[in-house]
């Protein structure tokens, strides 16, 4: 009997082991199969911060947030796409970095989403307007 | 010829006026590195907001805690909730200038020294942080690497992790700076 415990234990300890190592190691989700808990234009999501950034923050903050506009940069590193800025205005931008790297993207309007990891700008800062930012971003179309 | 000549002075004050305003980037990257025997971790934040006045050397460096992204899904998550509170705190930033800045005086790579407050995790501190800065055309590029002690900003690392986390974190900053035009 004592034995069959200690087996018991002994396989517990090894399986939650396991499935703690499993856990500590693992990646992110992949954002393209999240469906997006929100969507919106990215001037409506930068005048909402704009407007009350802790009620903003906390609606939005670690949410999949689909967002549409125009392309206003195309972000590039080592040569590869890194990430796009998305506006109308220069000083409104939703700033994402992509998860994976897409192949090609051209300018005008296109819809992306991406993980919301919240707010730069404030009144006193020397560059005016906001920029929301979505980290591990993929192109919807 | 009137015209012209308002013509002229308005281009010339226009020009000077950019040729001396403030530069921007909102893809600053900053990374943070920390080894111990046990465990290299790393992480990475690409969008970082950096300011330049080049008419004072006044300089602003802003990052939202959430942005820096990390390999690992938990490591990111106990980063943000245990250790940067970064709901409470959502920002780390750096307001101040370049000591003995000289417009003008970065045709080629230039030691320089930021003098100002860094604020992480809610503390406050006056900083002297080295780097090197240089002008190409109209882009200013500015990087820099130093440590960070986590204790100097409360920032407590509990006693269960505290042998994969270094005392003392490496920082690279690295930032190319367009003009700005409002």
């Amino acid at each position: 009997m004592m034995k069959k415990i200690l087996i018991a234990v002994v396989a517990l300890a090894i399986v939650g082991g396991g499935i703690g190592f499993y856990m500590s190691q693992k990646g992110h989700d992949e954002t393209a199969d999240v469906e997006a808990a929100f969507s919106l234009s990215a001037d409506a999501i930068v005048q909402e911060f704009l407007d009350d950034e802790a009620a903003a923050s906390a609606k939005y903050i670690d949410q999949v947030i689909e967002v549409s506009g125009p392309v206003f940069e195309i972000v590039k590193a080592d040569g590869h796409i890194s990430g796009v800025k998305i506006s109308s205005d220069e000083f409104a931008i939703v700033n994402c970095t992509f998860q994976s790297s897409p192949e090609a993207m051209t300018e005008g309007e296109i819809k992306i989403k991406g993980v919301c990891s919240g707010f730069i700008g404030d009144s006193e800062s020397m560059l005016p307007g906001g920029t929301v930012e979505l980290k591990r971003g993929a192109l919807v179309k | 010829m009137k015209q012209f000549s308002i013509l002229a002075v308005t281009l010339l004050i226009a020009g000077a006026g950019f040729s001396q305003g403030k530069y921007f980037s909102r893809d600053g990257h900053i990374k943070f590195f920390s080894s111990t025997p046990i465990e290299d971790i790393e992480a990475d934040n690409h969008k970082v907001t950096v300011v330049l006045d080049e008419a004072t050397g006044k300089v602003e460096f802003s990052a939202l805690i959430k942005s820096f992204e990390f390999e690992k899904a938990l490591m990111e998550e106990h980063f943000n909730e245990n250790y940067m509170e970064s709901q409470t705190y959502p920002k780390a930033t750096f307001k101040g200038s370049i000591k003995d800045f000289k417009t003008g005086a970065y045709g080629s790579e230039t030691k320089v020294m930021a003098v100002g407050t860094m604020s992480i995790h809610g503390v406050s501190k006056e900083v002297e942080i080295p780097g090197t800065m240089s002008k190409t055309g109209e882009e200013y590029h500015l990087s820099s690497k130093f440590m960070v002690n986590p204790d100097d900003y409360k920032i407590e690392i509990p006693n269960t992790v505290r042998e994969k986390i270094a005392k003392e974190l490496e920082v690279t900053v690295d930032a190319k700076l367009g003009p700005l035009t409002k």
